[in-house]
Formats: C-alpha cells, structure tokens, sequence
C-alpha cells in the first residue's frame, strides 16, 4: 500500500527495453514487451515502512504534491485556495488568484481596477465582501469597497487564501453579507532564506519580486519582502459607452496604466511554548491613471470627461500575542493601525484606523467549543471634495465600531454530529446596534458524505456616502419645457442597514481519495436594500437651473438561490482536473439602487499536470454567464455579454532553485468587456496577453 | 516501405515519452516518507517499563486530513508487540490518549496548546512545522534537497522521560541539548 518504487531501477529497465525495442523490427510486440516490462517493475515496489531511518533518508522526495485540492470539514461554503494553485496559475495579484473559485464573480475592470463578488451585487465598490488578511480588514469603510489595487503581497508569501461564500457575519463582522474573502500569508519560520521573482510581457509589463528571511534567535524568525509592478493600459472601445456619451469620451485621455511599488516584513517570536508574537507591516505606494466623466452644466451631453493621475499610499503595522492557557484553551489580542492616502480629482480621502481585537477559545464541559471575542475599531477620515461631492459633516469625521461576538460549537454525537451557535453584537455610529446571529449544524453520514446546513441574518452597514455626503450624479439636459435639472443623490441619518437572511445547505461527497464534489444550496432574502426617494425640487436657481434631490432609503427587497459545485479528479498523482460550476436565480425585479444581478452560469474547468519532474502545465478554461448592470446615467440596465477565456501555463524548475515559467492569459477568445465600474469610469475591454517569469530561490 | 521507415522512429520515441513520463506517476511523495519516519521515531524510542507493561496498541495520533492514508498503513505494523492504532485528531483535547503525535505543517496554530497538552507526559511529539525543535517540539524532519532529514530536541525528550536511540541521534541534522 504506502510504497515508493526505486525510480532510477525501474528507468533503467525502461531505458534498456526502449534501446532493446528500437533495435527489433517488430514495433507492436516490442512496444507491449516495453509496457509489460515497465508494469512488472511497478508491482516490485518495496514498502517504505520497511526500510531503515538511514534508507528513509536516501529516498528522494517528489516535487509532486499530493495535496489535492483541500476539504475543509467546517459547515460552510468553503474554497480554498493553495499556494500551490496560486503558484501554477502564475497570478500576479490577488484578484487574479480568486478567478475561478466557484461561486466568485471576478471581473476586471481596468488595467488596476477589478469587482469581486460572490452571489450577485457586484462592483467596483461592492460593499458586501468583507476582505481581510492576516487579522486586519481590507475593506474601506468610506466608501464600502475594497480598492484591490493596493491591497497586494507577494504572491509566493501567501500560504492560502480562505474564500467563505454565504454570510459569516457572526464571526468576521459586518459587512460578510455575501461573503468573506481571508488572505493569510506564511509563517516567517517557512519563508527562510532568499527568494526573487522578475518578469514581463505584453500587459505585465514588468514585476520585480524579492524576499529574504532569517532566524533572529532560536525562536524568533523574520522576512522582508519588495514588490514592484508595472501594467498597461487595457484598451477602450468607444461602442461599449452609452452612445450619447461617445462623442464627449473622444478627446479624453484612456490612459489606465497602474505602477506599484510595496515592501513589507514580520517577525514571529516563540516567547515561551505557549506564547507567541507576530509584529508585521507593509507600506504601498501606488500611481496610475484613470478616466473619469461627472455632471457638468457644459452642454450638449451635461457631462465632463477627463483623466488623471491617481496617487495612493498606504501603511499598516500589526501586533498578535497569543497564549495558550491550557490544552483547550488560548487566547489572542490583536492590534493593528492602518493608515490609507488616495488622491483623486473627485475626491482625497485620507483614513487612520486602529483596532483591537481579543478572541479567546477554550473548550467546556468537553461537548462545547467556545469562541468569544471583544473587538473596537476607531476610524478616522479627511475628506476633501470637488465641487460635486459635499458633506453635511466636517470633512474629517471620526467613527467608532464596537463589537462582541460568541460561537457555540456542541458536539451532539461523537465525530458525526455538531451544532454551531453563534452571534456578533455591533454596535456602530450610524446605524447603533447590530445583531447578527447564525445557526449551523453539520453532519458526518461517513467517511465519505457529510451534510451541513446554515442559518444566518447579516447585514451591510452604510457608508458615508450613504449618511452624509451629497452627490451631484447627474444633470439632465434642458428641453423644450425645462432648463437643466441638476440631480442630487444624498445621504441620510435614517439610512438603515441592508439586510440578509440566508440559507444555505451543502453536501460533501468523497467517494475516493481521488475524487470530491462538495457542493451548495443557497437562497437568500435581501430587505432595506438601498433606494433613492422621488425627492423634491428646488426652483430657487430657475431659470438658469432646476435641483432635483433625492436621499438614499431602504425601500428595495428581493432574493436570489443558486447552487455551487467544485469538485476534483485526480486521474493519477501528476494529472488534477478541477471543475467549478455556478448557477444563480436573480429576483429583484426592476429594483435601481445598486447592481444586484449576478452571472447566471459561470464555469471553469482546471487541469494541473505535471508532466514530468520538472515540469508543470497550467491550462484553464472559463466561462462567464451574461449579466446586467446599473447603466452610467442609474436609470437603465445595460447588458454584459457573457464570455469565455483560456488561461495557460508552463513552469520549468531547470534546477531545483530555479524556475522559468510562462504564461497566457484570457486566450482564444476576442477582447471583451468583463465589468464597469459604477457610473464614473470609463469601460475598458479585457483582451489575450502573456507574461514570461523566472523565479529564483537562494 | 519509405513510409513507414519514415514513421517507425516517430512512433518509437512518442512511445518512449509516454512510457517515461507514466513511469513518473507512480512516484510518492513525502506524506508516506513522513509516516515512516515517525514510525521510526517511534520504534527507536525507550518508553517507559509503565507504558510496555500494558497491552494496549500503540496510539499514533496525527494531524492533516492529507495524511489519513500514510498513518493508517502503520497499523498493519507493530512496535515491541503491540499493535499500532492510528488515530485522526483536529482538536488537542484528546491529546492524552496519544503515544506519539504527528503534527503537521497546516496545523502550526495548535501547537502552543499541543505544547501545554503534552507537557512532562511520555508523548513523542513529531513535527514538519518549520521551527518545531526550537519552538519546545521534541523531532522536526526537514526537507533539504529533495530528501527528508530530522532535528532532535534533546530537552524536550528528557523533560518527557522519554529517551531515543543513539543510532537515531548519529543520523540527526541537529541535536538540540
């Protein structure tokens, strides 16, 4: 059973029946003769449990991983990303890592910009994906979204990347509403030694990578890492703009490029044997340039175009100290600063936010796994404007999050059956308290099948935009009865939070250990989603002028189900098929406040091969459903066609400590448009590209 | 005739790189390797006459699902008599029924609590973490060039009451005193 073969013995005796064979005139029989051989020698395996620690230590290890893709046995809707994927998938940010996990709409909206969602409300500022890595939130309270332009690391850092769809609020917090995206990077104690990255192509125009780590003591290691890129700019077709807008779009700059520039380190401490110390930061300075149209008063079409450069900074420093108390018990408090800069025409938005965090886990009266948690969150911001953007508050407001948590997991039969119990308590500065509770039960039938199923109420707290700024969107143009009517979108003190309550219900089958399919059932009821009121008209600047405003409500419901599969097939140890498939009912009607609709089918099917020792093929092919989005103006929808791309990948290990690698992205297909940003950015089409890499470890 | 002179060579070496390249898949990788060698460990260390005395099977208890297959193919084995029982854990609350513990690398996050479980109990604790001899674990194993090789944590050993082969230690990368 657990045997390796004598590999050199059995090339051997392949290589002498090819020499054998070639020299014979009977290519059909000799050919048999060379497999009979070859199968004979496979069946003279000798077990590994047999040999001595000192032959143990001559046996080589393959670089084939076994690792298939990993079920987790929580009761949740689970994906997660391994190194390794992220290693033959050549992705060269996080985004480009999380296309292809079922269930994730990913979409690229610019050379920097990408919308990342799971079941439905896309966006470049989706507010319902709640992102963290190591501990510490990515997503910007402001304008609730996540800027995935500057929230980078290096990629061969990275130890996995924990994708949850459905809502966890009970343990992440507000906001994983429709999912929650956990970006953990290695231990320092696994990142010893050197290791750098350089290469380029058509759209990656160059990326450098470097990081070197080192044993400070016998208990207490570290790294330092630098991360630079350089992307182009993805094209802009003029008919992908509302035809209106096309003439007004010609003079302007397209110019979307993105250049990066990141370093960071951490250190781990082992203080005692129960106790440990992580310290870790990161620093970013990112420009690129961007294409923008807002309401102007200049006619014919009431809209400006013009492009910018985009400046953006950012650093955070993060502290975790964790101890054990006992064998069922640690505890761990975390704190973390998180300073961000972004500067654009429209707005510069500065945030400092520090937060604390305490989690404790211990074990009672043997059938209960506790979890409970205290967390505050202070957030700072400074705001300036264009003239379009006004704020009923001080431009720098201060916001504070308060929050508890507690899980319950009962064991009700041993190893077979659990029941979770769990809810967070919130308390924020515009909406006040927040409950969001969660049931979970889960069931091993087997070794093979499990069941679990899930309960839970989450909800999407506003933004600021929501409570206390006031846009300018749009300004319509004058007609025979009317002047210009200038429309105002603002926020509101009685804006609530969106709600969700989902449920959801997943089936785990392993029928081998080459085999797994774990799929998910979901339906979830949205309420108090966002709307806008009919409003009211000032006519004090008339004739020049109308102003129409209208102030964000919670008036929209609707639902949406679906199921999600992934499974895998290991035909052999070097041969992994993958495939992730996706399907979502939209039901929300007609409903203008936010993108709500997701692709309705969305497939990938992902062969790994290792086709020999050294060398590892990548090939990917996907498929993204049709979909519809709010239009540039709000009052429309407009139609993303659905496509299909290719991703292709060969890495060559030349020696052990030297990898050439080269990829194709988006391949075989033409260009198209895979997302828009909302309303202000200008469309761009996602098109084939390819980038070589060589990568060394010292 | 000229046809097929022309195709012969073509078929041969197109069958030469299947034959080669299949002959690849059946090569294991390093989750048997590691079960083996906690095996090892196991056989080469002095239990107390306490432990001997009784009749039941070794308990070689390990962490990761993805190495289920390797530590169950030690119960067709036995140590000094006793059967060998291979148990899965995910939690460390039943860390005292254990002989010897394999943790795996995924499971870095237990092993402050593993470290209290086992504390001053005759438990062999075995580890591919990164840092495990250093952290308070007992025997790291190490990849380095492709092959597997192990530290051993003398102190950790002695304050367990547990004792390992010299001709164990001889093979040692690293002993730790």
């Amino acid at each position: 059973m657990y045997k390796f073969v004598r590999k050199i013995l059995h090339r051997q005796i392949i290589y002498e029946g090819i020499a054998a064979m070639l020299k014979s005139n009977v290519f059909p029989y000799s050919a048999l003769a060379v497999l009979c051989a070859s199968s004979t020698v496979m069946a003279q395996e000798s077990n590994s449990l047999d040999l001595s620690l000192q032959e143990l230590m001559n046996v080589e290890v393959t670089s084939v991983s076994k690792q298939k893709q990993p079920l987790s046995n929580s009761p949740a809707a689970i994906y997660v990303i391994t190194n390794d994927a992220i290693r033959h998938s050549g992705a060269t940010s996080i985004p480009q890592a999380l296309r292809d996990v079922p269930g994730l709409h990913v979409a690229q909206i610019d050379a920097q910009k990408w919308a990342v969602s799971s079941r439905g409300f896309n966006g470049r500022y989706n507010n319902k994906l709640l992102v963290m890595m190591d501990g510490r939130t990515l997503y910007s309270p402001a304008f609730s979204g996540v800027y995935w332009e500057v929230q980078d690391t290096l990629m061969a850092d990275i130890e996995r990347i924990e994708v949850i769809r459905g809502p966890s609020a009970a343990l992440w917090g507000a906001n994983a509403v429709n999912g929650v995206i956990n970006i953990i990077t290695k231990h320092s104690a696994d990142t010893l030694g050197g290791y750098a990255e350089l290469g380029a192509g058509d759209f990656e125009q160059g990326f450098v990578g470097a990081r070197y780590g080192t044993k400070l003591a016998d208990n207490a290691s570290s790294r330092l890492y630098i991360k630079g890129n350089s992307r182009d700019s993805l094209e802009h077709n003029p008919q992908d703009l509302d035809s209106s807008l096309a003439d007004a779009a010609t003079s302007v700059d397209k110019n979307n490029d993105w250049h990066h520039l990141q370093l960071g380190g951490r250190v781990d401490i082992q203080l005692e044997n129960d106790t440990s110390l992580t310290l870790s930061s990161d620093l970013y300075t990112s420009k690129m340039h961007q294409a923008s149209n807002i309401a102007s008063m200049d006619s014919p079409v009431y809209r400006e175009f013009y492009s910018e450069e985009v400046e953006t900074q950012g650093v955070n420093l993060l502290s975790r100290y964790t101890k054990a108390l006992s064998a069922t018990s640690e505890y761990s408090l975390q704190m973390y600063y998180d300073f961000a800069d972004r500067n654009e025409q429209l707005y510069h938005l500065r945030t400092n936010t520090v937060d604390i965090d305490f989690q404790h886990q211990f074990i009672a009266a043997q059938d209960h796994n506790i979890v409970w948690g205290l967390g505050y969150r202070y957030i700072s911001d400074d705001l300036d404007m264009m003239s379009i953007l006004t704020s009923f508050e001080p431009d720098s407001t201060q916001t504070n999050l308060w929050s508890a948590f507690v899980s319950d997991e009962i064991t009700i039969l041993d190893d077979a059956l659990w029941l979770t119990l769990a809810s967070r308590f919130e308390h924020n500065d515009y909406t006040g308290f927040e409950i969001q509770p969660n049931i979970r039960l889960m069931w091993q039938v087997d070794t093979k099948n499990s069941v679990w199923t899930s309960i839970a109420r989450a909800v999407r707290t506003p933004s600021r935009v929501e409570n206390n700024l006031s846009v300018n969107a749009l300004n319509i143009p004058p007609s025979d009865v009317s002047p210009p009517v200038k429309v105002f979108v603002e926020g509101s003190d009685d804006y609530q939070s969106e709600e969700i309550v989902s449920y959801e219900i997943g089936y785990r089958f392993v029928p081998a250990n080459k085999w797994s399919f774990d799929t998910t059932f979901f339906y979830n009821a949205y309420d108090k989603l966002r709307s806008t009121s009919d409003g009211t008209t000032d006519f004090s600047a008339f004739p020049n002028y109308l102003s129409q405003y209208t102030v964000f409500e919670n008036q929209y419901d609707g639902y949406n189900y679906g199921a999600e599969l992934s499974s895998m097939w290991a035909v052999t140890d070097s041969l992994q098929l993958k495939l992730n498939y996706s399907y979502i009912q939209n039901e929300f009607g007609d409903i203008l406040g936010q993108n709500t609709q997701a692709p309705q089918n969305m497939a990938s099917t992902i062969i790994d091969w290792s086709m020999t020792e050294n060398i590892d093929v990548n090939i990917v092919w996907r498929f993204v459903d049709s979909t519809e989005l709010l239009s540039s103006n709000g009052t429309s929808f407009k139609t993303i066609d659905g496509y299909k791309g290719v991703d292709l990948g060969v890495a060559w290990a030349v020696t052990p400590e030297l990898m050439l690698s080269a990829y194709g992205k988006n391949l075989f297909y033409s260009s198209h448009l895979e997302y828009e940003a909302e309303s202000i950015l200008l469309p761009y089409q996602v098109g084939p590209s390819y980038f070589v890499k060589a990568s060394l470890s010292f | 005739m000229k046809k097929d002179n022309l195709y012969r060579p073509l078929l041969y070496s197109l069958l030469a790189i299947v034959t080669l390249f299949s002959g690849h898949t059946i090569a294991e990788d390093s989750f048997d390797l590691k079960a083996a060698f906690t095996y090892n460990f196991a056989k080469f260390t002095q239990w107390p006459q306490t432990r001997l005395e009784q009749p039941s099977a070794w308990k070689i208890c390990f962490y990761g699902n993805q190495y289920r297959e390797s530590f169950k193919g030690l119960e067709n084995k036995k140590i000094a008599t006793h059967a060998i029982s291979a148990i899965q854990l995910s939690e460390t609350s039943q860390l005292d029924q254990c002989d010897v513990v394999f943790i795996d690398s995924g499971s870095r996050e237990l092993t402050r609590r593993i470290f209290l479980a086992v504390d001053s109990k005759a438990i062999l604790t075995v580890s591919d973490i990164a840092g495990f001899t250093s952290q308070g674990g007992m025997i790291e194993i190490v990849e380095q060039d492709k092959r597997l090789f192990f530290k051993v944590n003398m102190q950790a050993l002695e304050q367990s009451g547990l004792t390992i082969s010299s001709q164990v230690l001889k093979l040692a990368l690293e002993v730790k005193r």
